[in-house]
């Protein structure tokens, strides 16, 4: 049960915080950050256990179980997504009042948000800790609609409504493609549990196939080349949300995926291949984007594409550093989302263009975000300089090209992080009067973030352990990862050093290839991705519309395109189906003469109401039926069923005819005047449909069983003290079966009254 | 025996289906009724050929099927419950588009959904 | 012709919902349940609708909470139904159980399926006499608004 423990202390944070809301909005933080604390405490707790694998059998008879593991890569990517989510909402607590009031809407709103992004976290930990293949994608969708919550949190504002749904559309798809590998991976291996697909991958490795629907999915979440355009539009919401999901949680859970299924790719060298050039792609283009964006949200966006193009090469070169390499990133790229986000609450300002020299205004946040900003662009000193070193490490296992490209992009990593930074705080001290301090609350999410970078980057030692826990998770062997300074002409060395010096001299010259750089990435934006996706959904647009007008012009047809191609598969089933003695005439005795009769006399009604003029008639034709077939029933020795249908038959002629006496005459009239037009294909229609379900009641009829369920219950009514046996086949034998008939009368007994309330409410209203 | 009844289900599901297709909607809510009694009489029709002796039940004679029959008296409730539900549909259409007939209400939503679009386009 | 026609049917209530009452507690032993006897009560009660009007009708208090009576029919079905789960019984389990003995006077028998059997009643009476009373509601106002505007 220790196992469960910070799931359900995360899962906890959202309604303690919504309680904690109504009774005051600001103690909503409070209780979130430390419910995340709590579960941060329970998953230290939960290392010092025995058990590491919880299962909870759900539908044995299919093999599908809820597993729950605690290993390497659930603790590291727990403990980030709990740190970092504790941190951004006690951010948000400072961030949102303001917000709120910029976007004119209650300031109670706060609370809805940070149990949002309490929820997240929570959908974040469940991803990290499930151990099975349907548990893993059904967390993976709760962080898709937590996200799209997140992102379209200001719902006024058309923009970021629209980029909520961009983000929902391309992560769910891509997620339903995940489901479709997992799926597929479930019937190759007989079982969704992760330690037994892995198991029995080692013997019949997994189809291609099924491996790339997974990384299909894991990229759409990871935000790489092609689906990544989700991740800059995404940038609308606010910039709590920003900080979190795209930097330490949802973007990482796709990386994660691909670390959490690492046994699968590791046999697929053709998959992993795809998957570095997707690396690499998502690196160059991200950075170069980076390189010339002007929002500086915009800028961390594309920097965290190719941060995650960075993880993504890790992988698929199956290098031990791939889950160090998220972890160090994320509180480089939090920290400085957090940065951004206070820089536009203090100046208003969302443009690198539009400010420049804070830090003589904010010198703690500018010294704090120095720090992330040297973490991120893997500087000695800090977390991030590990976070190349294992990059560069896997690299110069594989060639001279694969160094070359490593440098570039480290690079081009420093160029545009000391653009950033230089954008926001350095520079010249504006001449408009100083911005106001901003809040403690505000900076002090970034001092911590910045203090770890440092904790980390000064003792490594600290991270060794985690970090190889998780890599052993992910490669099933263990890891001799290690991390701490060499002062010698090592390759890694050489190459930072390289990075550096590309970097700095990037960063010197930027005056003169920006403009040039930006006119090429503009081009070039035309013909992306983003725009096959806007052709592909104008397309379906249309698509839909036509149909849906084609469809809705006649309800007739609709109905018939129901019912004709069932009745012709039907045909079609009796006609292939090769049942011997497949009809029964059966026989007439003396005995059924009245049965007959009465059968005789229900069809001749049924005939008549096909030529019934008046309404009036028409109603008691069809009591007609009704009656007769109750005849039927009685003649059949079936009294109860016999009596209901008399007195159901009775209520609702009478009904029918109630409701005549409500319909306006003359409409009635009119309607009755019209309708005698039938048309060809309707015929043909009722024919077919009448036809299948007569051969296919035929055919049913003369296979009955001879041994029924039947004759079982005779002989049990004794014991269930029912003397009549089909009251205790209603109450006893099938009585879960009458409860469920039963609420489904009720729902029909509350739609009729809604529906006639509601028209009462209308007319009130018009007077 | 077993011709007949599944004759006279074909039948009432022919016609029924034959209602449904109709423009009006009160001839609509009949086929439905129609394609109920239909189903109903199929249930039963399975304890046709060993039903046991109408209106004279006694100890160790021949028992028509208790669970066929229990079952027809559920799809009996049911039905006349989702009929019930059908009737005031029908009732409250009426009330909304002031037709009973399906094409016009057709004209009146794809009128309304244009309406509605043209609204957001400004 | 019309003058005898409202009496006699003020005269049939009563019994038919005795009716109603006997064929739910006999519904274990012969012909009846609860599903009839729901139909019957609720067609005594639009027999008085059709006599005698809606004001009329309404004021049997059974008449005026129709739908609530359907709630409290629900509530007794799933009860019987859910309640022995917390004893520890398998949902649906009806007592006594088949070896234990039945208490009961003549030919009624005192058995949870009685009480099964009585929310099936109340959900179908509830059903039926709502469904009239909104479409008689309905017969009023309309004709109201004909003869108004």
């Amino acid at each position: 049960m220790p196992l469960l423990l910070p799931i359900l202390l995360a899962l906890a944070c959202a309604p303690l915080a919504y309680v904690a809301g109504r009774w005051r909005p600001g103690a909503a933080a409070w209780m979130g950050a430390l419910g995340a604390l709590a579960a941060l405490g329970a998953l230290v707790y939960e290392w010092t256990q025995e058990t590491t694998r919880l299962v909870f059998p759900w539908a044995p008879s299919w093999g599908l179980s809820l597993e729950f593991t605690r290993d390497g890569l659930s603790g590291l990517y727990a403990s980030m997504a709990l740190t970092i989510g504790a941190l951004v909402v006690l951010y948000s607590r400072a961030y949102m009042p303001h917000h709120l009031a910029e976007e004119q809407r209650p300031p109670g709103d706060e609370v809805r948000f940070q149990g949002l992004i309490l929820a997240f976290m929570a959908a974040m930990v469940l991803l990290v800790t499930v151990d099975d293949l349907l548990l893993l994608f059904v967390a993976l969708d709760l962080t898709t609609i937590i996200s799209y919550l997140l992102i379209g949190f200001d719902r006024e504002d058309p923009e970021s409504r629209a980029a909520a749904l961009l983000s929902l559309v391309l992560t769910g798809a891509t997620s339903v493609v995940f489901f479709a590998g997992a799926m597929t991976l479930g019937l190759q291996y007989g079982t969704f549990s992760l330690p037994l697909v892995f198991e029995r991958a080692a013997q019949s490795p997994a189809s291609t196939g099924a491996l790339v629907c997974l990384a299909v999915g894991a990229l759409g979440k990871s935000a790489q080349v092609p689906f990544h355009f989700w991740l800059p539009r995404a940038m609308a919401a606010p910039t709590p949300v920003s900080s979190y999901l795209h930097s330490a949680a949802m973007v990482a859970a796709g990386v994660f995926l691909l670390q959490r299924l690492y046994p699968l790719f590791a046999p697929a060298t053709d998959v992993r291949h795809g998957l570095l050039v997707i690396g690499f792609v998502s690196m160059g283009m991200g950075s170069l984007m980076a390189l010339v964006a002007d929002p500086f949200k915009r800028v961390l966006a594309y920097s965290t594409i190719a941060q995650y193009g960075y993880a993504l090469v890790l992988v698929a070169l199956g290098s031990e550093g791939a889950p160090l390499y998220v972890a160090a990133h994320a509180p480089c790229k939090a920290a400085l989302f957090l940065t951004a986000g206070a820089v536009t609450q203090v100046t208003g300002k969302k443009k690198l263009s539009e400010v420049g020299g804070l830090r003589h205004a904010l010198p703690v946040l500018a010294g704090a975000s120095a720090i992330a900003a040297a973490g991120l662009s893997a500087l000695p000193l800090t977390v991030g300089f590990f976070k190349d070193e294992v990059f560069f490490h896997a690299l110069a296992k594989e060639g001279p090209a694969f160094m070359a490209a490593g440098v570039v992009g480290a690079g081009l990593t420093l160029a545009y992080t000391l653009r950033l930074w230089w954008g926001l705080f350095g520079g010249p001290r504006p001449s408009a009067p100083a911005a106001p301090a901003a809040p403690p609350l505000l900076v002090a999410p970034v001092v911590v973030l910045a203090a770890s970078i440092l904790l980390g980057g000064v003792l490594p030692g600290l991270l060794v352990t985690p970090a190889r826990a998780a890599a052993e998770t992910m490669r099933g062997e263990p890891s001799t990862l290690e991390l701490a300074y060499h002062l010698d002409a090592r390759a890694e060395n050489l190459l930072a050093v390289g990075a550096w010096g590309l970097g700095a001299l990037l960063f010197a010259t930027r005056n003169a290839w920006t403009p040039a750089l930006s006119r090429v990435l503009n081009a070039a934006s035309h013909v992306g991705a983003e725009r096959g996706y806007r052709l592909l959904l104008l397309q379906l647009d249309r698509l839909s519309t036509w149909l849906h007008e084609k469809e809705v012009r006649d309800l007739r047809d609709r109905v018939a395109s129901v019912l004709v191609p069932t009745g012709l598969l039907g045909l079609t089933v009796l006609g292939v189906t090769p049942l011997r003695d497949r009809f029964t005439v059966g026989t007439v005795g003396p005995a059924d003469v009245t049965l007959v009769m009465a059968l005789a006399f229900a069809s001749a009604a049924a005939l008549a109401t096909l030529r019934a003029k008046g309404h009036l008639r028409l109603v008691l034709l069809i009591s007609c039926v009704g009656f007769s077939l109750a005849m039927v029933f009685a003649f059949a020795a079936a009294p109860d069923v016999a009596l209901t249908s008399v007195l159901v038959e009775t209520i609702f002629t009478l009904l029918f005819a109630g409701l005549l006496a409500l319909l306006p005459r003359e409409r009635l009239k009119l309607a009755q005047d019209e309708a005698q037009n039938p048309r060809g294909r309707d015929r043909l229609a009722g024919a077919v449909a009448g036809a299948s379900a007569f051969l296919l009641s035929w055919s049913a009829l003369s296979h009955l069983h001879v041994d029924r369920v039947g004759a079982q219950t005779v002989r049990l009514a004794k014991a269930a003290h029912s003397p009549n046996v089909v009251a205790a086949v209603l109450t006893d034998f099938r009585g879960l079966d009458t409860v469920g008939e039963m609420t489904v009368v009720v729902a029909a007994l509350l739609g009729v009254t809604s529906l006639l309330s509601l028209n009462l409410s209308r007319k009130g209203k018009k007077q | 025996m077993i011709l007949i009844a599944s004759l006279v289900v074909g039948l009432l599901f022919a016609v029924g289906v034959r209602m449904v297709l109709e423009r009006e909607l009160v001839r609509v809510a009949c086929g439905t009724v129609l394609i109920t009694n239909s189903s109903v009489l199929l249930i039963l029709a399975g304890s046709f050929p060993e039903r046991g002796e109408a209106l004279n039940v006694h100890d160790g004679g021949p028992v028509t099927d208790p669970v066929l029959q229990s079952l027809a008296l559920t799809a009996i409730v049911i039905g006349f419950a989702v009929s019930a539900l059908l009737l005031t549909l029908v009732h409250r259409t009426q009330r909304a588009h002031g037709s009973l007939r399906t094409d016009r209400l057709v004209e009146a939503e794809l009128k309304r959904v244009h309406a509605v679009e043209k609204e957001e386009g400004h | 012709m019309i003058s005898f026609v409202p009496p006699l049917s003020r005269l049939l209530l009563w019994p038919s919902l005795i009716i109603a009452l006997a064929l739910w507690l006999k519904g274990g032993a012969s012909v009846g349940g609860g599903f009839p006897a729901g139909a019957l009560a609720g067609l005594a009660v639009l027999l008085q609708y059709v006599t005698a009007g809606r004001d009329q009708t309404r004021r049997f208090v059974a008449v005026r909470y129709a739908a609530p009576l359907a709630g409290v029919g629900l509530l007794l079905v799933v009860g019987t139904a859910f309640l022995p789960v917390l004893a520890g019984y398998a949902p649906m389990s009806l007592f006594p159980r088949p070896d234990q003995q039945e208490l009961g006077v003549g030919g009624l028998h005192l058995h949870t399926a009685l009480i099964f059997e009585g929310g099936l009643m109340l959900i179908v009476f509830g059903l039926v006499v709502t469904v009239i009373d909104r479409f008689a509601l309905r017969t009023d106002s309309d004709a109201e608004e004909e003869a108004g505007p």
